[in-house]
C-alpha cells in the first residue's frame, strides 16, 4: 500500500501526459476538473481537427456581431471578453487562461455579443464548431462536460456581478487576484510560489469598474500590507492568505469539488 | 497627452506616484471628480472628518492645478 496517495490533479495531469493527448490535453485537463470524461472521450476529444493561432495583445479573435465557425481554446497566454458603450468606454467581463474554451455559446447562439481579445501574446488552438457539435451529439459525456463548463463560466460572472456592485475596492481587488490564483492554480503543471498577474493598472479598472488612479491607491495598499509584490511595475500575489482575509474569499462558486459531489 | 497625478488629503491622505496621461485639463477634472466619486462609495464617512475630502491634482512640473473638495456644510 502507497503510503500517500497522488492528488487527484497530479494523477489526471499524469493521465493526460500517458495517454499523449496532444496539444489538446489542456483543454482535456481543464475540463476533468469539473467532470468525468472515459479514457474514448478523451481521446475523442484529443481528436478533434485543430489549426493553431498566435495573437499579440490586444488583438480580437472575435467581435460583436460576428458569426463564429470556430471555438479557441487557449494552448498559452491570457484572453478576456469584453463589451463597450458608444462614447468608448469598456468593461472586461470575463478573463479566461489556458485551458479555457473561448467560445462554447457560439455551439448553441449563433452572434457573438460580445468581443473576445488575447490580453498577452497568446497561442489558441481553433476548433471546428462543427466538429465540436458532432462530438457533443455522440458523446454525452462531452456534451455534459461542455455543459458544465458554461455553467461554472456563469457562475463566475455572477459573483464578479457582486464583486463590482457590492464589495469594496480593496476587497474587490483582492478577490480577483484569489479567483485568478486559484484558477491558476488548477492548471499548473508544476506548483509556483509566486503567481504573476499580466494585467495593468487600466486593465484592472476596466474590470473592476474603479478609476486607474483608485486601483493604483489599492494596489499601493494591498503592496504595503506584503500581500502582492510589484516587480518592475507588474503584479505579483504574494501571500494568498491575506488576500482571501481582506475579500472573504471562498471558492465554493468555482465548484472545484463537482466530481465528488461535496 | 500631459499626465497628471491625484493626491488626497484631509479625510483621506495618500499620495499617488502612478499618475495618469488624460487629453487636457478638462479631462483631468473629471477624473479627479470620479475619483473622489469612487472613494466615496467605498467610505462616505471620509468627509466626516475635520475638512472634508481633497483632492489635488498636479502635473508632471509640480505645480497644482486644481482641487475637488467634498465638505458637509453646518
Amino acid at each position: 500500500m502507497p503510503s500517500q496517495v497522488a492528488p487527484l490533479s497530479r494523477w489526471k495531469e499524469q493521465q493526460c501526459e500517458r495517454m499523449a493527448l496532444g496539444p489538446l490535453s489542456i483543454l482535456i485537463r481543464k475540463l476533468l476538473s469539473h467532470s468525468l470524461l472515459s479514457t474514448a472521450d478523451q481521446e475523442a476529444l484529443a481528436a478533434l481537427p485543430y489549426s493553431i493561432k498566435h495573437m499579440v495583445p490586444g488583438e480580437a479573435i472575435l467581435r460583436e456581431g460576428d458569426r463564429a465557425v470556430i471555438c479557441p481554446i487557449v494552448l498559452s497566454g491570457f484572453a478576456y471578453r469584453q463589451k463597450m458603450v458608444p462614447d468608448g468606454g469598456r468593461q472586461i467581463v470575463a478573463l479566461k487562461m489556458p485551458g479555457d474554451a473561448l467560445d462554447l455559446q457560439s455551439l448553441f447562439l449563433h452572434r457573438a455579443d460580445h468581443d473576445i481579445r488575447a490580453l498577452t501574446v497568446a497561442e489558441f488552438a481553433l476548433l471546428p464548431l462543427t466538429a465540436l457539435e458532432k462530438l457533443t451529439l455522440d458523446r454525452p459525456a462531452v456534451a455534459r462536460a461542455i455543459l458544465t463548463d458554461i455553467l461554472i463560466e456563469s457562475s463566475i460572472s455572477r459573483e464578479w456581478l457582486l464583486n463590482i456592485g457590492r464589495r469594496s475596492a480593496l476587497a474587490r481587488l483582492a478577490h480577483l487576484l484569489c479567483e485568478l490564483h486559484d484558477r491558476m492554480n488548477t492548471i499548473a503543471t508544476e506548483a509556483s510560489a509566486h503567481f504573476h498577474v499580466p494585467l495593468t493598472q487600466e486593465q484592472l479598472a476596466d474590470l473592476l469598474g474603479l478609476t486607474p488612479v483608485h486601483v493604483n491607491r489599492m494596489v499601493r495598499q494591498l503592496e504595503k500590507m506584503g500581500a502582492i509584490g510589484r516587480p518592475s511595475r507588474s503584479l505579483t500575489i504574494l501571500h494568498f492568505d491575506s488576500l482571501a482575509k481582506i475579500s472573504n474569499f471562498s471558492s465554493a462558486y468555482l465548484h472545484r469539488n463537482n466530481i465528488s459531489g461535496v | 497627452m500631459p499626465h497628471y497625478f491625484f493626491n488626497t488629503s484631509n479625510g483621506s491622505p495618500h499620495i499617488d506616484d502612478a499618475g495618469m496621461d488624460l487629453p487636457d485639463i478638462d479631462a483631468a477634472r473629471r477624473e479627479a471628480v470620479r475619483y473622489g466619486g469612487s472613494l466615496l462609495v467605498d467610505d462616505p464617512n471620509m468627509v466626516m472628518h475635520d475638512s472634508g475630502l481633497r483632492i489635488e491634482v498636479i502635473d508632471t512640473t509640480g505645480k497644482r492645478c486644481f482641487a475637488v473638495c467634498v465638505v458637509i456644510e453646518r
